[in-house]
């Protein structure tokens, strides 16, 4: 969109002080000031960085750039860094390559699909239930963090590469991702280890290839898919930086979630005893499949809420290709835009004076209707909308139906809740529970 | 009318006045005001007594006050105060700078009690687990009152007599960060000084009151809190933090309570300047504003008239800027200007300032003017006498320390026969470390002795100097520090310049030369180093902390940076500028602009151009600041994943040589 160059251009109003927001803890209090003191917009000078940012906060305005205009807004600062792990996967990718990449991929996130994969979580979520009974017995406190951060790494391991994942494991000696549930800084080590295991997976791909073999899972479903335009495939490297994409995107961010749910559950004994009944009921001591997943209707509000409050991806950016118009202000080309789902999720002009206070029944149908479209944004939204949000929620859907029927979970008192806003929002301190058997 | 007080002591003062329908309020928040009438104070103080009391404290006993709620400071100064226990303000701050004090602090009282809030009594804990504290965190926890949970207050506590020769409080020095010394402070101190400044101020129960100064500093708790109290005064206490994060709320809440008196520092002015438009007033109208007090710290002429001449648009009276002088050891106030006129300044000429000597007075506009508020007549009951280092009393004109005696000055400090024997110059007087000369009978403060820069057998005042380095733009107030380091009164001083300086070192050479020529060439004096620094140390009321900066360059804090800066220097001056590097010596331009890169992405780690990133231990984030850096110069032309190809700044380098060889080989 052209500006008409007669027209002046008008900044939103910012603080005087220049500054480069980024994606880490230290900008995560200084964004709430700035949202405190300038509201749905602002605009922050630019200190080592050319281009100043815009922070905005307000639902109409996150509409234009995410969907409304979203051609005009690429990804941005921050993703750089998500390259280093990812190479040039759907995350990170822009333009003509990331529109042919997500056409490919999109099929092996749909509902029919997950439906197949959902014999995995059950399966990994069964070897859970195995570990805590036996904690149950012994009565020693659990890291529920570390547990729940394990369990989502192995679903979607699983749900990547099938049986091959037990003989990648075996051939190693150990799973050869465990190190991103046993470490948690997300650094440059870990980046150089990751990216060293693309070759165990390249060797599965060239394995698969020669034995013809193409079970019902991601990686399959990567190496089958074609683009419908010029009837090719991907490329190696594509599908590694595909399925890295999967790894890193799929994991962190439930295991956060069930790590704040759980939490928030603790504190919030009337919802968990909703959820236990919803599961008492739906299921009568079924494990479940997809289908009854789905009909854990409070598990899914439990859910929203907690991504409500705690959402995995606490800030995003993008960044401007030619000047637009936002509102009444003008954004110059190469201006960052930043989001934050977590202070937007937290506004009380959107989500009304209780805000902070955990309540499931904001999701129910019926009071989704009155609530702005863009004032929830925990998968974003528009084109780029998180590819795994029905993988996401299904997974975290079995298992609070098998585990709500079969523990209690009782938070070990006095522990630190401290908010660690990384790339992902993470508890600063492990969670420590006491598993109890119903 | 007479402006004097008619109460023995501030109890007295409160009880009487509690009928008056009076109030404080607690502005925590732009719409979250709390008022209680000075009624609903006692009551609510009467019953944390009983609190206090059931947990065995009693008359005497000294407790810590270490919150940040300004309600609740309130309320429990004012029970120790009916109870006779001995309230020891600390401010709360946000560093461990500030917790360490408390623990000096605590060391430093008999048995201290502490009241605090959950919050930062887990920060407290926290902070003493890991620094070894000489406290044990037991012996603190087991002495603390939680405010969150003090328990019930409905039961009055019985209060005790207080006459005025009662320890009121005890004021431990905001500014050092070494050892604190605490003044004691009684209630004939403090009544003195709340009617001196009432008497001169023209105080009368019509008066409104506003103040965001810490309750911890003697301005905010006794010049903005107590003597409002005393002459029966409506009140407004604003959160420190609310005024930090939104300075304009200040203005929109003593208009819309058309209030009165006002204070702030020197720093206040200027950060409210920072965020002013004329369209976020409106037409807010000041002119119920009789006396902004403006001290605490070094006064700014210029900002003064700045802040005038601004809100002049909004009719804000010309006479209501206040420039006082005083110190926590005379209660607060020393000397007070008569109210009602447009503030006074004096120029001297700043080569000639030294203690002891005549100032020559100079024309305002004359360069070599150092221009000092007049802070006004000394206050009735306190006695001010300017003297030379050998405690002979000096004329007027003659710059010298200023010692103070009379009613309002302390006793002495608490616990603290070293500083007694500093402080107090025999027959009562007390050296208040301060340095100034009468001018007309009305007190001019210049500086500070400790902070006196001696070079060239003159003396200069850190502040002088700042304000002309100030000149050579860019530079901003309260970002450029000025030490003298001197061993000994009669050594010559090393200038140092400290500049809060975040970006690339090699930028920094430009700033450091020009600053260290503006000052040889307006003052003749030679600065011995510019230096970056990342921080400015202050003190909570917003001081700032020269000597820390001075005691970091003794230990050697400093000489990376500077070796570093010297090198950068030595290579700028041999190959010109940085980004002018001459093409056919390509790679080692390239290598030192990603060095330089690497500098500045960095912090407090030196990257070697050959060291492996992945090995030397920076994040993912430092790493894409500096890919974003080399992109910026040049675009596309490296991905972030070359990087583990090319893991070093060197290879990096040569790797983007060899792409744009090639680039230039197959445009031509």
């Amino acid at each position: 969109m052209q500006v008409d160059s007669n027209e002046a251009q008008v900044l939103p109003p910012g603080p005087t002080d220049k500054f480069d927001i980024q994606v880490s803890p230290d900008y995560f209090h200084r964004i709430n000031l700035l949202l405190e003191e300038f509201g749905e917009i602002c605009c922050v000078k630019g200190l080592k960085r050319k281009a100043d940012s815009f922070l905005i906060n307000q639902p109409d305005y996150i509409k234009h750039v995410l969907v409304t205009n979203s051609s005009n807004y690429n990804k941005g600062v921050g993703f750089e860094r998500v390259k280093l792990l990812l190479g040039n996967g759907i995350i990170v990718s822009d333009g003509a390559f990331w529109r042919r990449q997500r056409r490919m991929i999109q099929p092996a996130f749909n509902k029919s699909h997950i439906n197949h994969l959902s014999d995995n979580m059950v399966r990994c979520n069964l070897a859970l239930c195995a570990q805590w009974e036996a904690s149950a017995n012994s009565g020693e406190p659990v890291n529920l963090s570390r547990a729940v951060s394990n369990l989502s790494l192995q679903i979607i391991l699983q749900s990547l590469f099938s049986g091959d994942y037990v003989s990648m494991s075996q051939q190693n000696g150990a799973c050869p991702f465990s190190f991103l549930v046993d470490h948690g800084a997300r650094d440059m080590q870990v980046a150089l280890k990751f990216r060293a295991l693309s070759n165990l997976v390249l060797n599965l791909i060239k394995e698969r290839r020669a034995e013809n073999r193409f079970p019902a899972d991601f990686l399959a479903a990567f190496m089958s898919a074609i683009d419908k335009d010029s009837g090719l495939g991907m490329t190696d490297q594509e599908i590694i930086d595909e399925v890295m994409t999967i790894i890193v995107a799929g994991y962190e961010t439930s295991a956060c979630t069930l790590n704040w749910l759980w939490y928030l559950l603790s504190k919030n004994p009337k919802a968990e005893a909703l959820l236990r009944q919803e599961a008492d009921q739906q299921l009568t001591g079924n494990v479940p499949d997809f289908e009854e997943a789905q009909k854990l209707h409070y598990a899914r509000q439990v859910i929203e809420e907690t991504l409500r409050l705690y959402p995995p991806v606490w800030l995003f950016s993008r960044k401007t290709l030619a000047t637009d118009q936002v509102g009444a202000y003008t954004v110059p080309a190469g201006t960052d835009i930043f989001i934050s789902p977590y202070y937007l999720h937290r506004n009380t002009k959107y989500w009304g004076q209780d805000a902070a206070l955990f309540k499931p029944e904001r999701f129910t149908q019926e009071a989704g209707k009155t609530r702005h479209r863009f004032a929830y944004i925990p998968f974003s939204a528009g084109a780029r909308r998180c590819i795994g949000d029905i993988f996401g929620i299904t997974e975290m859907q079995v298992h609070l139906g098998l585990m709500m029927q079969k523990f209690r979970l009782r938070f070990v008192p006095n522990q630190v809740v401290a908010l660690d806003p990384a790339v992902n929002l993470r508890s600063k301190n492990d969670f420590f529970v006491v598993i109890e058997k119903r | 009318m007479s402006n004097r007080v008619k109460f023995s002591t501030l109890v007295e003062a409160l009880e009487i006045n509690r009928d008056s329908g009076k109030s404080v309020t607690y502005i925590e928040a732009t719409n979250s005001d709390t008022t209680l009438t000075y009624q609903q104070l006692h009551r609510r103080a009467l019953g944390l007594l009983g609190a206090l009391q059931r947990k065995g404290i009693s008359e005497g006993d000294e407790l810590i006050i270490f919150t940040k709620n300004n309600e609740r400071f309130v309320e429990m100064f004012w029970a120790c105060l009916l109870g006779g226990v001995v309230p020891v303000p600390v401010a709360v701050g946000i560093s461990d700078e500030h917790r360490a004090k408390l623990f000096r602090i605590f060391n430093k009282l008999k048995k201290p009690y502490l009241y605090t809030d959950q919050e930062n009594m887990e920060r407290l804990k926290a902070y003493a687990e890991s620094n070894n504290t000489p406290v044990a965190v037991g012996s603190v926890t087991l002495n603390t009152l939680i405010a969150d949970t003090i328990g019930d207050t409905s039961n009055p506590g019985t209060t005790v007599e207080i006459t005025p020769d009662t320890r009121a409080f005890i004021q431990f020095s905001s500014g050092s960060t070494s050892e604190p010394k605490g003044v004691i402070l009684s209630h004939r101190n403090l009544m003195a000084t709340i009617g001196a400044i009432g008497e001169r101020g023209r105080y009368s129960a019509d008066d409104v009151s506003l103040s965001w100064m810490p309750l911890t500093h003697d301005l905010g708790l006794i010049g903005f809190h107590l003597s409002m109290v005393v002459y029966n005064m409506n009140q407004y206490l604003m959160s420190t933090d609310l005024f930090s994060r939104r300075p304009l709320v200040w203005l929109k809440k003593a208009a819309e309570h058309k209030v009165s008196l006002l204070t702030s520092p020197n720093f206040g002015f200027k950060h409210f300047l920072k965020t002013y438009t004329p369209e976020k007033l409106g037409n807010l109208d000041l002119s119920s504003i009789r006396l902004i007090y403006n001290g605490a710290e070094p006064i700014s002429i210029d900002l003064c008239h700045q802040f005038l001449d601004t809100m002049e648009a909004h009719h804000l009276r010309r006479s209501a800027m206040y420039t006082v002088y005083g110190l926590a050891e005379a209660c607060l106030a020393v000397s007070l200007p008569e109210p009602g006129k447009e503030f006074e300044y004096v120029s001297v000429d700043r080569h000639a300032v030294n203690v002891g000597q005549q100032v020559t007075f100079l024309p305002h506009e004359h360069p070599d003017a150092l221009n000092f508020a007049i802070e006004g007549p000394v206050v009735v009951d306190c006695d001010v006498k300017i003297t030379d280092f050998d405690n002979n009393m000096l004329e007027n004109n003659h710059v010298g320390e200023v010692q103070i005696k009379g009613a309002n000055v302390t006793a002495g400090y608490y616990n603290d026969d070293a500083a007694n024997a500093t402080a107090f110059t025999g027959g009562g007087w007390l050296n208040t470390g301060d340095l100034g000369f009468f001018c007309q009978e009305q007190l001019v403060i210049t500086g500070r002795t400790k902070d006196i820069v001696f070079v060239n057998g003159q003396n200069y005042y850190p502040h002088d100097i700042e304000a002309i380095a100030l000149r050579c733009g860019q530079l901003e107030l309260g970002k450029v520090v000025v030490c003298g380091l001197t061993q000994d009164i009669a050594e010559e001083s090393e200038l140092l310049v400290f500049i809060l300086f975040r970006g690339a070192l090699s930028d920094f050479i430009i700033t450091a030369t020009d600053v260290k020529k503006h000052i040889n060439e307006r003052m003749c004096l030679e600065v011995t180093h510019v230096i970056p620094v990342k921080q400015i140390p202050k003190t909570t009321s917003g001081k700032i902390q020269r000597h820390y900066l001075a005691e970091q360059y003794l230990q050697g804090e400093y000489q990376q940076v500077l070796t570093e800066l010297a090198e950068i220097e030595a290579k700028s001056l041999c190959s010109g500028e940085i980004n002018e590097i001459a093409m056919s010596d390509r790679l080692t331009g390239l290598e030192t602009q990603f060095q330089t890169i690497g500098h500045q992405a960095i912090t407090g780690k030196k990257l070697e151009l050959h060291d492996n990133l992945f090995d030397v231990g920076i994040s993912s984030l430092e790493l894409s600041e500096i890919h974003q850096q080399i992109d910026d110069l040049y675009p596309d032309l490296i991905d972030i994943t070359d990087i583990f190809d090319y893991p070093s700044l060197a290879k990096l380098a040569g790797f983007l040589k060899d792409k744009i060889e090639n680039n230039n080989d197959s445009a031509s």
